[in-house]
């Protein structure tokens, strides 16, 4: 049942990175995503009837516009894009999507990427680094008792 | 909108007894705040602590007496029930005598209400009344009475503070007594020095400056050996041992052949760790002994404890700051249960069954005749029930289905009653069993109020009596078990006519000396509570014990020499591995509340079974698959979890959880009557998978 | 540095999880802490470090992260999108995400119970007092104090230097 003036979702998918934000906030949920163990396939519904334009409001990459149309896309048809998802270099568990990471590496500041013994936290998941930094931790506590005596 | 209020209770779960608040709103439990002006928490809590509020509004808490009824639950009005369990407990008792009569009382339940539960049982004829502390610390509460004259902890825990060096064996205290190491920590920060004896590297053992990988069931080898070498290096307490105790020198012959080498050979414990140990404790200014389950557990446990008193008196190390044993109960009152005599051989305040003098005590303030033998305990009341000479038992606050070692002969008992009455706060185990295929075991079942729904006193293990106050009215129709047990008395021609937990208290005050100054507003207005012995109103409880003399006729401490024998039940070709069991931090006892914690159950959901990474590799176990456990009573099956923590040729499993039980054995130790739940032997294979041939695992053999 | 933040003594962590249950009771069911176990022996906890060049701070596009004055790193939930983006930034990897209210959840250092004088959850409940809140070098004074008395003391034989 239409309500508001119809939008066109306009995506631009060389653009986007596959994170969340859009899809938790249409209020229809007119954008999905769902990930399998290689890919994360993020869909669209290629018209919208609500009067707002909150995905277009939160995407951090301002991919997405909408555009007044007159033309009402077929219910069931979808725009779909879809992410290959980062695999943890440690227990190979997707975590992300590449695109995203390769966000994150040039957002983030070279020297805090990597800690001392040059190993990269950024492809690890987040279980993992919490593991690694768990293990470092432990190193130097053990190291420090063991110069005390 | 009301202002919400802070209630103050003790927490249900261990015997440390630290406070907390309830945040109550709208009489609804909307929070929970920490107490930092508690003597012994300091405001802190385990997890299980931080997780109570889990149990109190839970979907499954019992609401309604039930009846069992065409294969189901059939809900009935608590008038009812009353009358059809008076009617049944009656008929019985007509036709087949009090002793077809069971009663198991509750470490979970307040003073009171256990005083009243052991009051009824034995009115009504029968001393047939125990409870679980059979299970876990009877050996303490008979052999270290046997030595000291009382079986209780001798110093507050706060004082562990003032050790300087500390023996802890059989004792899990950082995963199960959490609080308890806090003040060890507090030792450790003045110097102090920490030795752990224990089958596994356990949280515990991390915190230790020497561990001792000790073999189960091996205790006294140990012991006796460290005895050796402080007698034969001089290090003894010679004043201490001449003015304080009798029975050294028989010791001394008894302990002849337990060289370090000797000590070692039956323990696996390296015998320069054996005489670095015994050095330590003996040179000590104050040192303490902390033991638990690892000591008490075993046909042995009496014994054991006794060793651990033993190596105590011959250092002098009772009495003081710093220096005694502190056994950890487990149970939030299984003190205080223990002290309101819910036991088969003592009346409340330990005064003996078969003692005239007592016996008459009781029956003239009670109005009645009673028994002059001990009764049955808990494992003693599931054979006789399986022989079909107890017909009826009334189980309160206890799960002997879980708990009880070898399930399925538990089970069997059980289900050969006539009559079965559990009164609870969850339809446990015991009271429908988890297999739903399997026909439920209770015929009424009684709803019970949690700690926070009702009110009275608990006695942690460091002999602290706190009153704990009512929070929340009880969800439904459930009701406090001291009402249901007033009720049932009534109906049964007993004059029960208690106003609430404090009349119950101030009869227990006339009655049992060691709590006859603590009263019930004297104990309700005091944070902390009050530490028995505090024979009078005026008195201010007795922190440390056997200061100046021992509880004992001449006051003097016995020495009793122990010798090693070994666990009932040693490894074979068909069941080479030694399995012991033991607990987790998030989980408690039988589980019924922590396995309904969601917080709790989301970090270990499930039983788990530890190996050693090299017999894992002989059996193809890899870490996480499905193992089948398999002893001569049966078998169950547990993830695994490949670690170094176990030594080759064992395994350990936590008892949180069913399965656990069906393996471990039943062998009793002769005077404490408390099973061996802590050797069984054991196959382990990987399931499902083919049964391998080869690859059989060399264990802890039974040594002569 | 005048920033008051969650401390931990490794020595005195016994993995009961104690401050992780507290933290989920006190966050809407969501815990902020996180223990982890190293080689079987070594218990450490890990809740967001309030870095002062945070980089879920840099990732952040709504300022629902941002730098405090007091040193500490705040979040506002009414601001956040659900990207997820700062999950991923965290070097450390203590960003949460509550699938239910649809927003990220981080150490807030307890700053409902804060302002009414009380100490955070982890803080209190923890039973061997390992987590300490305070500046730096009332940590580090105390933390020195503590390892000098435990260097007189000898090592345990079970610890390993890999």
């Amino acid at each position: 049942m239409m309500t508001g003036n119809p939008n066109q979702v306009l995506v631009d998918l060389d653009k986007c990175i596959g994170c969340w934000a859009c899809t938790h906030v249409c209020p229809a949920e007119l954008i999905t995503f769902a990930d399998n163990d290689r890919q994360r396939t993020l869909r669209f519904a290629r018209t919208c009837s609500e009067d707002c334009i909150r995905c277009a409001e939160v995407c951090p990459e301002e991919v997405i516009t909408l555009a007044p149309t007159t033309e009402i896309a077929p219910e069931g048809e979808y725009l779909t894009a879809t992410f290959d998802l980062l695999r943890c270099q440690q227990c190979d568990a997707p975590f992300t999507t590449e695109r995203i990471v390769n966000k994150l590496l040039a957002l983030i500041p070279q020297e805090f990427q990597a800690d001392a013994e040059e190993l990269s936290w950024v492809r690890l998941c987040p279980n993992c680094r919490q593991l690694t930094e768990g293990e470092k931790v432990a190193k130097e506590w053990i190291m420090s008792r063991w110069r005390g005596g | 909108m009301t202002q919400p209020s802070l209630i103050p209770t003790i927490c249900p779960y261990c015997g440390v007894g630290c406070g907390l608040y309830i945040v109550v709103e709208d009489g609804r439990p909307v929070g929970l705040e920490y107490m930092p002006e508690h003597p012994v928490s300091e405001g802190s809590l385990c997890p299980k602590g931080n997780a109570v509020l889990e149990i109190l509004d839970h979907p499954e808490r019992l609401c309604h007496p039930m009846r069992k009824a065409n294969g189901g639950w059939k809900h009935i009005s608590w008038l009812e029930a009353l009358d059809l369990v008076s009617q049944k407990i009656g008929q019985v008792r007509q036709a087949y005598g009090p002793d077809a009569l069971g009663f198991l009382a509750s470490a979970k339940c307040t003073n009171e209400e256990n005083y009243a539960f052991q009051k009824l049982a034995r009115l009504l004829g029968t001393h047939n009344v125990d409870h679980c502390a059979r299970l876990c610390h009877a050996p303490t509460v008979v052999g270290l009475a046997r030595a000291f004259g009382s079986g209780a902890m001798t110093n507050p825990i706060p004082d562990l503070a003032n050790a300087d060096c500390f023996f802890i064996i059989g004792s899990n205290l950082a995963e199960n007594h959490a609080p308890v190491a806090r003040w060890v920590l507090k030792a450790k920060e003045k110097g102090a020095r920490v030795i752990v004896a224990d089958p596994r590297l356990t949280p515990t053992a991390w915190l230790a400056d020497t561990f001792l990988p000790i073999r189960p069931g091996s205790d006294v080898a140990l012991l006796n050996g460290m005895i050796h070498v402080i007698v034969e290096e001089g290090l003894t307490d010679r004043a201490f041992i001449a003015q304080r105790t009798s029975g050294f020198d028989e010791l001394v012959k008894a302990i002849q052949d337990y060289t370090p080498d000797y000590a070692a050979h039956i323990t696996g414990v390296p015998p320069a760790l054996i005489v670095e140990a015994a050095r330590a404790y003996a040179k000590a200014s104050s040192a303490a002994i902390v033991y638990c389950m690892g000591i008490t557990q075993h046909t042995t446990g009496s014994d054991n404890v006794a060793a651990c008193a033993n190596l105590a008196l011959i250092c002098g190390q009772v009495g003081r700051p710093g220096a005694g044993l502190w056994p950890l109960r487990g149970q939030n009152n299984v003190q205080g249960a223990c002290d309101m005599g819910a036991l088969a051989e003592f009346y409340p305040g330990y005064q003996q069954i078969n003692d005239p003098a007592a016996r008459e005590k009781f029956a003239h303030a009670w109005g009645g005749e009673l028994g002059t033998e001990p009764g049955l305990t808990v494992v003693e009341m599931m054979n006789a029930a399986a022989a079909g000479e107890i017909k009826v038992m009334y189980i309160m606050g206890e799960n002997p289905l879980l708990s009880d070692p070898n399930s399925g002969h538990v089970r069997q008992a059980l289900e050969a009653l006539d009559f079965l009455l559990v009164q609870d706060i969850f339809l446990t185990e015991t009271a429908q069993l988890a297999d739903v295929v399997l026909p439920q075991l209770a015929d009424v079942v009684l709803p019970a109020a949690a700690w926070a729904e009702k009110e009275g006193t608990f006695t942690s293990t460091g002999r602290r009596v706190q009153w704990s106050h009512r929070a929340i009215a009880p969800p439904g129709e459930a009701l406090d078990d001291l009402w249901v047990i007033g009720q049932v008395a009534q109906r049964l021609g007993l004059d029960f006519d208690y106003s609430g937990a404090g009349a119950v208290l101030s009869e227990i005050n006339q009655l049992v000396p060691s709590y006859g100054g603590i009263a019930p507003q004297r104990v309700a207005e005091t944070m902390g509570g009050l530490v028995w012995p505090c024979p009078e109103a005026d008195h201010a409880g007795t922190p440390i014990l056997h200061t100046e003399a021992f509880a004992t006729p001449d006051g003097r401490a016995r020495i009793v020499p122990v010798h090693y024998t070994p666990p009932a039940e040693g490894t074979s070709a068909g069941f080479p591995l030694v399995l012991t069991t033991g607990r987790v931090a998030v989980h408690h006892n039988a589980g019924s509340m922590t396995r309904r914690s969601p917080s709790l159950m989301k970090r270990a959901p499930e039983l788990f079974v530890e190996i050693n990474p090299s017999d894992a590799a002989q059996l193809g176990i890899a870490q996480g698959e499905a193992v089948s456990i398999t002893t001569a009573r049966g078998g169950t099956t547990a993830k695994a979890r490949v670690t170094d923590k176990v030594e080759s040729g064992a395994a350990f499993m936590p008892f949180h959880f069913s399965g656990t039980n069906q393996l471990t054995i039943d062998a009793l130790d002769t005077e404490a009557k408390i099973p061996e739940f802590k050797v069984a032997a054991v196959r382990l294979r990987p399931e499902p998978g083919p049964e391998l041939v080869e690859g059989l695992v060399e264990g802890v053999s039974k040594e002569e | 540095m005048m920033s008051k933040l969650i401390y931990t003594d490794l020595e005195r962590c016994i993995y009961c999880w104690a401050c992780e249950v507290a933290c989920q009771r006190e966050h809407n069911d969501l815990s902020n802490m996180s223990v982890v176990l190293v080689e079987d022996r070594f218990a450490v906890p890990l809740s967001c470090r309030h870095c002062e060049k945070a980089p879920c701070v840099t990732a952040c596009y709504t300022e629902a992260l941002i730098p405090t004055e007091d040193g500490t790193i705040s979040f506002d939930a009414a601001k956040c999108t659900g990207c997820g983006l700062c999950v991923f930034a965290c070097p450390f990897g203590v960003i949460g995400f509550d699938w239910t209210g649809k927003v990220i959840h981080q150490c807030d250092l307890c700053a409902g119970r804060l302002v009414e004088g009380k100490p955070p959850a982890c803080v209190i409940t923890c039973p061997t007092q390992a987590l300490s809140y305070g500046e730096y070098e009332a940590f580090t004074q105390e933390a020195k104090r503590r390892a000098a008395l435990a260097m007189v003391r000898a090592m345990p034989p079970q610890a390993k230097v890999s």
